[in-house]
């Protein structure tokens, strides 16, 4: 079976990553590891989906906690991701605080000293934080509020998540769409328990369809995703 | 005062050499390096010197310092540097600066001068093996070295990877080495008795103390309800038990005393106590106005999170910056635990490095080009310390 380890740096990540590659992949089609990295050590949280002989893949999906940034967790690990079988490993990291000046520099450093025999090693970079991508989801803004309206939102808080790539045009994201959301009285909540909410909110048929071509971040990163969902099995 | 910088050699000349370049430091400082890199030894030599100026060391047998101070004055901020170097037990030379004005020089014979307040110079003869700034300190004719002295007399340096004074119980009646209440405690005396530093602190300012001793015993993961002196009664002098400190801990019905608490919530609770009573003694001697630099004691901490499992040492790290920030409290910490490492920002480490007897300090003053580089690897800080990146500013 084909197995891919993902590791991602929070929460938020975690859960969104999780929740894009059933509705990318389809549901019954990938078992689950999903675990957590933290004080050096990798946790196993739970496993689900079909069982492993029903399963067409397996895919190892890692909350670095913030503690371990992604590269080093990835690295750290790499040993003992090739002696069980993986052969993709994906990472996926904001750029924020860094700005997007600094996107070329940083896609350059992280690519160094970037490998392991045996692995395929990608790191992808969320410009500027993956609430781009939430933000240029916007028929979600009905769901959190009825009051919060296209017009209200570009009214009052200056950028059009129809028309403009919150990629570009926010340096921000996570605090733009607590502004935004602030605006009709309500937050954007980063804890377990809002993300679940959040997820709940979004619509993934508009992500995959409408954000990606706005957000080139979140279409390479999707790339990244299906290229590993549409590869050959393994034999192994 | 807050130190801004230090060098110091020994044994200059012989077999015993060993040397600290210029190690600058900020508010907030980690200090990191590999066992024997000269940590403890960095700490020891801030320490000696803090000793000496404050008159409770003998004289060494060899050691030099140099040591840069910065006060705050008003907004501005005034430069001093202090210089001494031993050699047999004397002191060869000694200097004071404050900005350009050398207001004190002395040389191997005990025979120097000070600075009067008129601006001449007052000719001195102290013997050898003593200290001008020392022995000339006096607030009136040479008030220039009273924030030395007060620097040197209130260091607080903490040793959490030791017994912590555990040990340490304290009798109700029994006059405190940490001294009176008039002045505030001497925080710098008790640095290994909290349950004096406890009593004292919280005969003083009550539930506000005990409060922020919950407060942040909490915030890193030790719920309580509850933390006070208790008697410790399995010891017992001529029929009065001494008292140590106990906490009620969230869902447990009995209390924890000192000696059944867990060492690492022992030095846990400790710090905490040191901390926030240094922060209520500065406070009450400030009344009417927001902590300056230097108003607090600066702190020292080895071996930080020493014992403390993963996630309390972090909140524990976290908790203390907070503080140091807040409080505007000079806190130089140690560690070589990665995760400690990979929590704090590369903005307060200085990493050691040593080469035979010389020590070099690689930190954001002297190499801010290879940090500011190295945080596009997108690498945990530990790799930083581990792959010797810090190196390529001297081989750049």
């Amino acid at each position: 079976m084909k197995k891919l380890a993902i590791f991602v740096e929070g929460y938020t990540e975690f859960f969104f990553v999780h929740r894009l590659i059933n509705e990318v992949a389809g549901y019954g089609r990938v078992r689950f590891e999903l675990t957590q990295h933290t004080g050096g050590r990798l946790i196993s949280l739970k496993s689900e989906g079909p069982p492993e002989d029903a399963a067409e893949m397996f895919i190892m999906l890692c909350n670095c906690c913030g503690d371990g940034k992604v590269k080093s967790a990835i690295l750290e690990r790499a040993p003992l991701l090739k002696n069980t079988g993986y052969q993709t490993v994906i990472g996926l990291r904001d750029l924020y605080p860094k700005q997007l000046h600094e996107l070329e520099k940083l896609e350059a450093g992280v690519k160094t000293d970037f490998s392991y025999p045996g692995l395929d090693l990608k790191i992808f970079i969320a410009v500027a934080e993956i609430e781009a991508w939430f933000l240029n989801e916007h028929t979600h803004y009905q769901r959190v509020n009825p009051a919060l309206t296209h017009k209200l939102i570009v009214d009052e808080s200056g950028f059009d998540p129809v028309r403009e790539s919150a990629e570009t045009a926010v340096r921000h994201p996570a605090g733009k769409l607590n502004s935004i959301y602030a605006l009709v009285g309500e937050q954007y909540d980063k804890k377990q328990s809002g993300m679940h909410r959040m997820l709940s909110l979004l619509d993934f048929d508009r992500l995959y369809w409408d954000v990606r071509p706005m957000s080139s971040s979140f279409d390479e990163f999707v790339r990244g995703i299906e290229g590993f969902i549409d590869s050959p099995p393994t034999v192994s | 005062m807050y130190l801004t910088s230090i060098e110091y050699q020994e044994h200059q000349g012989t077999s015993n050499y060993w040397s600290v370049k210029k190690l600058e430091f900020g508010n907030v400082n980690l200090i990191v390096g590999k066992n024997s890199s000269g940590k403890s030894r960095i700490i020891n030599i801030i320490n000696a010197l803090a000793v000496s100026l404050a008159g409770r060391a003998a004289p060494f047998g060899s050691g030099s310092w140099s040591a840069e101070f910065e006060r705050q004055k008003g907004l501005q901020r005034e430069p001093q540097v202090y210089k001494v170097e031993f050699k047999d037990t004397a002191i060869v030379h000694e200097s004071f600066k404050v900005k350009s004005n050398t207001v004190m020089e002395r040389g191997a014979s005990g025979e120097g001068y000070v600075a009067s307040r008129k601006g001449g110079r007052v000719k001195y003869q102290v013997p050898r093996d003593r200290l001008m700034a020392v022995m000339r300190s006096d607030p009136y004719q040479h008030p220039q070295f009273e924030h030395l002295k007060i620097w040197s007399t209130s260091l607080c340096v903490y040793r959490f990877g030791s017994e912590f004074g555990k040990g340490s119980l304290t009798m109700q009646n029994q006059p405190s080495p940490a001294g009176g209440q008039q002045d505030g405690l001497d925080m710098a005396a008790a640095v290994d008795n909290a349950s004096n530093v406890f009593l004292m602190t919280h005969a003083k300012f009550g539930f506000d103390f005990e409060f922020s001793v919950l407060q942040d015993l909490e915030s890193i993961g030790y719920p309580c309800t509850y933390v006070g002196m208790h008697p410790i009664q399995n010891i017992n002098f001529a029929g009065s038990f001494p008292l140590g400190l106990a906490v009620k801990e969230a869902g447990l019905a009995c209390l924890t005393t000192q000696n059944d608490m867990s060492q690492g919530m022992y030095r846990a609770l400790a710090l905490i106590v040191q901390v926030n009573a240094n922060i209520l003694w500065a406070q009450s001697r400030k009344v009417g106005r927001e902590l300056l630099p230097g108003d607090s004691p600066m702190i020292i901490i080895d071996d930080i999170g020493e014992g403390l499992d993963f996630d309390r040492s972090k909140r524990l790290i976290h908790l203390l910056v907070q503080k140091a920030l807040k409080y505007k409290i000079q806190l130089i910490m140690s560690s070589n635990d990665r995760f400690i490492m990979n929590d704090v920002p590369l903005e307060y480490w200085t990493v050691l490095h040593r080469e035979g007897s010389v020590v070099r300090p690689f930190n954001y003053m002297n190499s801010k080009s290879v940090f500011d580089e190295f945080e596009y690897l997108g690498l945990n800080n530990f790799d930083f310390f581990s792959h010797e990146y810090f190196k390529a500013s001297s081989q750049g």
